[in-house]
Formats: C-alpha cells, sequence, structure tokens
C-alpha cells in the first residue's frame, strides 16, 4: 500500500517541484495548441503552457493544502492537548471547538472569499482557523485518557510540569492518530482550496489546478474538440492523485509506528 | 473422569529458540474435584485454560489430547467444539468488570445463552433467579436488573459465575480469582466458590492461581508447574505438609507466614537439564545436563532427580 | 531525618476519603499501611506526594513544613502496576534517566548512565534490559525496573502502593526483600500500603490499620 501511495504522490510532488523553478506560465504560445515538442502538455485557450500551469498551480493547490493542515493540526492539538490535559480547561475548551464545528467549513470559505482578498494566504487562514476542531476532538479524549497513566503519574511525582509531560509522554504517543488527522486536513485544504478556485473564486493572476479548470469549463469550445485532454485532464489527475496518495498514506501500518507493535527482529 | 489431559504442548510460532510455554503437561481432573493449577507468573498456567478453551491466538501450536467424555477436544471441528462451551466447560474470566456486558442488564446476560437455545424467557428466568438467590444476588429480580456498573465488585464477580453456572456446567475453569483482590473480599471469593460446589456437587473445578490461600482452601489436588513443565502434582494434604519439589519448597516458603523467603530469579526457559537447577539451591551435577522424568512416590507425581531410584 | 503527617484530611464531593489523618514515618523504619481496598490507601500517598492536593493537614520533614516543591527530592513512588508505568514508547534507559532530567540531578564525579548503573547492580536489575522496551521484559523486571528508578534520586523515603498484591508469592518475596534491603543498607523509610495483615506483620516496624479514611491502632 506504501508504494501505491509513493507511486501516486510521485506526480504531484515532482509538478511541487518544478513549481519552485519553472518560470510562470506567459500567453505567448498559440492558444488551444495540442501537446507535443514546443509545449510538452499543450496551451490553452490563451496560449498558456499547460505544464507550466501545472507546475506553479502545484505549488499554490499542495501548498494551500498544507499550510492549512499543518497550521489547523497544530492548534487543534494546542485546544485538544489542553481541554484533555488541564481538567479545569476542559468543559470551556470543549464548548467553544463544538460551536466552532458547528460552522459548516466549506459554505463558510465561500462565502468569505467573497469579503476578503481572495489571495492564497486568506485561504489558508480561513481553512485553519476553522479546520482545527475536528483534530481538537480526536485528540481530547486520547489525552484524557492518558493523563491518569502510569509513567505520567510518575512523572508527575517528579516535579515534571504540565507541558513536559504533554510534550515528552502523551502527545508521542499519538503520533498515529496526529499524522492522520494531518494528512486528513491537508487533503481536505486542497480540495477546498481547488473548489474554490473553480468556482472561480480566488485570484485569478494566482496559478492553481482550480484556476485551470475553472478557465478551460469557462470556455465554450472544451468539450467541442479533443481539447479537453489536455486542458482538463491534467490538473484534474494531478489532483486526483495526490488526494490517493494522501488517502493510501492513510491506510499504511500504524504498527510501524509503535514498538509494541512492530515486529520482533530478534 | 471428567477431563483428561495427556501430553499437552503449546507453543508460540516464531519464538524457536525457546521452549513451548507448555510442555508435556499431563493432568486429570475427576467428576466433583477442585484442582488447583500453581506456579510462578509466566508458568504457563493461563495458557492451559486458554488452550482448553480455543482462546489463544491462532500463530499458537497446540498438540496433545484433551479428552473431556470420549472427544478430544483438540481435534473435533470449531463449530462442534462450540457446542461444549458454556455447556459443558465454562470459563470464569480473570477480570470480572471486563467480561460483563456494560450496556446489557445482569439478568439479560444470565439468561441470553438460555433463550439462544431456544428456552422461552419466563423457563429461563426460572432457571436463573434461583442460582442468583442462592450466590448471595439478593433480592434476585432486583439485581437482574441492574447493570454491571452499579453491582460492587464482590457482587459483579458473583454474577460471572452465576453466569458460568447458569446453563449447568460440567467443569469450571477459573482463572486468578483473587488477583489483586484484597483479603476480605478474598475470604467472600473463596466462599462464593464453595458454594457453587454445594450448589452442584458434581462440578469439576480447575483454578488457576498463585494465591495459596485460596488453594489450601479449595482444591482438592494441586499441581504445580514450573517454567511450562508438570513438576509435582499431589493432594492438597501432601502439597502443604510435605512439598517434594524444591520449587514447590520455595512456593510456600516465600509466603509472609513462613517467613518471606525470596528465591533468587534466573532464566529457567532455555536451560539444559533440570529447568529448575539456576535457582535451585539442592541442584546436583546431574541436574545440569539431565533432564528429569515424572516419578511417582507415595502419590506424588514429582519432576526431580532427587526423588529418581 | 522524620516526616510527620499530621490532621491530613481529603474529601471527594461529600465522601470523606482522609480524615484527619496523623503520623510519623522515620529514616531506617519500615511502616505498613494496612486496608482493604477502598480505605483510603491510595489517596494518602498521593497526597504525600503531591499528585492529588489535600483538604488541610500539614506533611513537615524534621518539624519543617515540607513544601510541594521540595517534597519530590525526599520522597519516590513505587508504583502498583510496573507495567503501566513506563511510557511504551521509550527503551527502559530513558524512563530510568527520567528522574536526573527531571529533578537535576547533581552525580558527582559520575555520569548520570554511571550512577543508574551502580544503582540497577544494587537490586539486582541486569543492565541488558536497559535498551529493551516495557513490553519486552517480564513483570518481575519491571518491578526491579521501577524501583531503580524510585531510588535514582536517592530519596530518603520511599512510598510504595501495594508492591506485591499483583505478583506470584516468590516474586512478592523478593520484592519485599529488595525493599527491606533498602532500608537496612540506605537507611530508607519505607512505607508501604497491603491489604495482608500477616505481609505488614511480618516486615513493618509499626502497622497503620486505615479505615473509611481514619486510622486506628
Amino acid at each position: 500500500m506504501r508504494i501505491v501511495a509513493l507511486l501516486c504522490a510521485l506526480v504531484p510532488l515532482s509538478l511541487l517541484l518544478l513549481g519552485f523553478v519553472l518560470p510562470r506560465a506567459e500567453a505567448i504560445h498559440p492558444p488551444f495548441s495540442p501537446p507535443g515538442r514546443g509545449n510538452l502538455l499543450g496551451t490553452d485557450d490563451v496560449g498558456q503552457d499547460i505544464f507550466s500551469q501545472l507546475a506553479s498551480g502545484g505549488l499554490t493547490t499542495i501548498g494551500v493544502g498544507a499550510a492549512a493542515g499543518v497550521l489547523a493540526t497544530l492548534f487543534g492539538l494546542l485546544v485538544g492537548g489542553a481541554a484533555g490535559y488541564w481538567p479545569r480547561l476542559e468543559t470551556g475548551l470543549t464548548r467553544f471547538t463544538d460551536l466552532i464545528l458547528t460552522f459548516p467549513r466549506l459554505p463558510l470559505l465561500v462565502l468569505l472569499s467573497l469579503y476578503l482578498k481572495p489571495n492564497p494566504l486568506n485561504a489558508v487562514v480561513v481553512l485553519a482557523l476553522f479546520g482545527w476542531p475536528s483534530s481538537a476532538r480526536t485528540v481530547r479524549p486520547a489525552v484524557s485518557g492518558l493523563r491518569e497513566a502510569g509513567h505520567v503519574q510518575i512523572a508527575k511525582s517528579m516535579n515534571a510540569s504540565g507541558l513536559y509531560i504533554i510534550f515528552r509522554h502523551i502527545l508521542p504517543q499519538l503520533t498515529p492518530l496526529i499524522l492522520v488527522q494531518l494528512l486528513l486536513e491537508i487533503r481536505f485544504g486542497m480540495v477546498a482550496q481547488t473548489g474554490l478556485a473553480f468556482l472561480g473564486l480566488t485570484d485569478p493572476s494566482v496559478p492553481s489546478w482550480g484556476l485551470m479548470l475553472f478557465q478551460a469549463f469557462r470556455h465554450p469550445q472544451t468539450f467541442l474538440g479533443p481539447y479537453w485532454l489536455w486542458t482538463v485532464l491534467p490538473p484534474a489527475l494531478a489532483l486526483a492523485l495526490a488526494v490517493l496518495a494522501l488517502s493510501l498514506s492513510l491506510l499504511t501500518d500504524e504498527r510501524q509506528l509503535d514498538p509494541r507493535l512492530r515486529r520482533e527482529t530478534t | 473422569m471428567m477431563l483428561s489431559v495427556n501430553k499437552l504442548t503449546v507453543a508460540f510460532a516464531g519464538k524457536a529458540k525457546f521452549a513451548p510455554v507448555l510442555e508435556d503437561l499431563w493432568l486429570e481432573l475427576c467428576s466433583g474435584e477442585t484442582v488447583a493449577l500453581v506456579g510462578e507468573s509466566g508458568a504457563g498456567k493461563s495458557v492451559f485454560i486458554e488452550a482448553v478453551l480455543r482462546l489463544l491466538p491462532a500463530s499458537c501450536r497446540v498438540t496433545g489430547e484433551i479428552h473431556y467424555q470420549g472427544h478430544n477436544l483438540l481435534a473435533l471441528p470449531q463449530s462442534e467444539f462450540r457446542r461444549f462451551l458454556g455447556r459443558e466447560l465454562a470459563w470464569v474470566p480473570q477480570s470480572a468488570s471486563g467480561a460483563l456486558h456494560p450496556m446489557l442488564p445482569i439478568g439479560l446476560q444470565l439468561m441470553e445463552p438460555l433463550l439462544a437455545r431456544g428456552m422461552k424467557r419466563q423457563a429461563a428466568w426460572a432457571e436463573i433467579e434461583p442460582l442468583l438467590e442462592s450466590l448471595d444476588l439478593k433480592p434476585a429480580r432486583q439485581v437482574a436488573q441492574s447493570y454491571p456498573h452499579q453491582l460492587s465488585g464482590g457482587m459483579r464477580q458473583r454474577a460471572l459465575v452465576a453466569a458460568a453456572l447458569a446453563q449447568k456446567p460440567k467443569v469450571l475453569l477459573v482463572d486468578e480469582p483473587t488477583k489483586g483482590v484484597d483479603t476480605e473480599r478474598r475470604q467472600q471469593v473463596i466462599a462464593l466458590f464453595q458454594e457453587a460446589k454445594q450448589l452442584q456437587p458434581e462440578l469439576s473445578v480447575l483454578v488457576v492461581s498463585h494465591d495459596l490461600d485460596l488453594v489450601e482452601a479449595l482444591a482438592d489436588r494441586v499441581v504445580v508447574l514450573y517454567a511450562g513443565q508438570l513438576v509435582e502434582a499431589t493432594s492438597r494434604k501432601a502439597f502443604f505438609s510435605e512439598p517434594m519439589h524444591p520449587f514447590a519448597k520455595a512456593l510456600l516458603a516465600a509466603l509472609p507466614k513462613n517467613g518471606l523467603e525470596a528465591l533468587p530469579w534466573a532464566e529457567s526457559r532455555s536451560v539444559t537439564g533440570c529447568r529448575f537447577h539456576p535457582r535451585c539451591p539442592i541442584a546436583l551435577e546431574r541436574c545440569q545436563s539431565d533432564e528429569p522424568q515424572v516419578t511417582l512416590h507415595e502419590h506424588t507425581h514429582v519432576r526431580c532427580w532427587l526423588y529418581a531410584s | 531525618m522524620q516526616v510527620e503527617v499530621s490532621q491530613l484530611s481529603k474529601r471527594y464531593r461529600r465522601n470523606s476519603v482522609l480524615d484527619r489523618v496523623s503520623f510519623s514515618l522515620g529514616a531506617g523504619k519500615v511502616l505498613a499501611l494496612l486496608g482493604p481496598s477502598g480505605s483510603g490507601k491510595s489517596t494518602l500517598l498521593r497526597c504525600l506526594l503531591g499528585l492529588t492536593r489535600a483538604d488541610s493537614g500539614t506533611i513537615s520533614l524534621n518539624g519543617q513544613d515540607l513544601a510541594l516543591s521540595k517534597r519530590h527530592r525526599f520522597l519516590a513512588y513505587l508504583p502498583q502496576h510496573p507495567e503501566v508505568c513506563f511510557n511504551p514508547r521509550w527503551i527502559l534507559e530513558q524512563s530510568l534517566l527520567e528522574p536526573f532530567h527531571l529533578l537535576k540531578l547533581e552525580t558527582t564525579g559520575q555520569s548520570p548512565k554511571e550512577r543508574l548503573l551502580d544503582i540497577s547492580r544494587s537490586v539486582g536489575f541486569a543492565p541488558r534490559w536497559f535498551s529493551r522496551y516495557p513490553h519486552e521484559v517480564s513483570g518481575g523486571e519491571l518491578q526491579r525496573a521501577a524501583l531503580v528508578r524510585a531510588i535514582a534520586a536517592s530519596p530518603r523515603f520511599l512510598l510504595a502502593d501495594e508492591p506485591t498484591s499483583m505478583l506470584d508469592p516468590i516474586l512478592s518475596a523478593s520484592v519485599m526483600q529488595l525493599l527491606l534491603g533498602l532500608v537496612r543498607e540506605r537507611g530508607l523509610g519505607l512505607l508501604f500500603t497491603t491489604h495482608d495483615p500477616e505481609l505488614a506483620k511480618l516486615v513493618a516496624d509499626h502497622v497503620l490499620n486505615l479505615r473509611n479514611g481514619k486510622l486506628s491502632g
């Protein structure tokens, strides 16, 4: 399963790397030219190279997803960890988490992107601000379960601080849980960013896979000829592979992360 | 003879360099008799019960014979074996809180197997009610309606024994009933099994325990395991008054009332010769190289060169 | 050196778990706290260790009030279930070195590891277990490891919670003898809880009977 996930990740990841090096696509080629020598994946309706768009678009899509995912998970860890470890904070933080959780994320994102500047940074902020409750809710019971664990009590009896216990004893044991949460959040972030762009709610000057789809779908000719094969298919496939890679890595064996479950080598 | 075990060997796959957890165990349990299986933690006591009830993981290799009323339990297909569970062989697990369903009332849990057999609700209750009464779970109707968390620890354990007895089994397999239990409740547990015995005098009980007070109060015969092997099998009286095997002696000497004598620890699974020789205070030269066999001495079976003729 | 506990009380909601408990424990002495489960034994230990805050009462060392922050230097805790008392993701060495980090112990002329080896030798805990994870080690060895960790910080008093209740007779005896050895050799004051009156009578200098949070006898 891991190998398949890695294979799937190969395409989006190499696009991401190329996104750092390749120059921005400019409208200097003949429009709608099919894949060939000059343009590896052809050009779009205004004559931009699809491949360079794909590369720089990957940077936005994956970047927004990863940043939003990491921030949301981190924030969720902080809130969930605090709520789980300090009983005094538990009720308040849990209520707060539940409150934020009631906001539907995607519609909210659509709504806010009408009021905020449609740049990637704002997308990250909004996604992270409303994405953390699920991690917090996953982490809290796990932390409060470990709060009474013997080795935590021992550390406490040796004057260990709460932060030491959370970061040294509790969170490391939750790595599989946190990792899954992180991957889920990144996946959601990528899909959400693509969705926004597809709806035309992002800055049209910032390339992304969703924007490519938006522009291709907007053009009446796209599905009248073979044009969709190189204007629609590549960004759609890239996104699909990225999502698939994340989903498959969710299925990998968590046994590798836990010494108790690791296969004995001796 | 209710249960007779012959050459039972249990080995975990992938641990070839270690001796099996249980090796060539031989054991007989007569009708109405209580046999205690004693030994250190890790000697294979609980594995025995798990082997009989097929609770071991699939990676475990179990060989030998377990005869129950003319059937070799180990050779039976799973579908036939299941007919023996509960009705013939019943299990009393160690933890009373973990073994009861937390969301079902006690009464329903006890009646479940009877209902599953097609018995009517009223008939099942008629079976269960006197059982609860006689195990001091009174008033029976009220106890039956309560959930496990509403009962005290002692009552939960009674309920567990009631559950095991509900189908009138012939053999009761009891795992460490007093582990971590305080002295007062230990007396209650002992009384509980004595009551169970009075309720069904034909009941055979195999109890695994390292609580020697419990063994002294309940057992007719004592089987001592060391590192997966039987080292002594004898009557209760002989075990407590004149234990033969050095390990049996050490076990008794470790009790607070006998002076709390500590036996040093040593690896025993992968040694040649007698498994106990690294810790044995009276080991002979022969013990280091040759493995002793079980021999019979005036009603006591013992595995020790000291008694080999 | 002597720890005095006076008028220690603790309530959970309406239930009084500890009711004006007073006793003292001297260096080199063994004190058994005898009582059935639910009598408040564990709560008493937790209060002494600062894991639970007592409602009232004082704990003093040689007549001086022993603040919570200083207590860890003098009191060490030996838990009841050694198998859950080690971080399952750490090898034992990491867990055993934890007291040195947490209590910022100065080991004169010795690295913490060397000191650990010394202590391990004295309780018969083989250094080959250091690189193992807790689940790879038998219960008896873990109990020893827990003991190594407890005395690593050279505490003056050891509080042991039911050190033998889950163990077979042979292991109980060896753990108990080990604890008594520490009392004899290091002058440690030992307070242990138990529900076995025979054990208490045999090894303790003084037996405290705890029943429903009250001391008697």
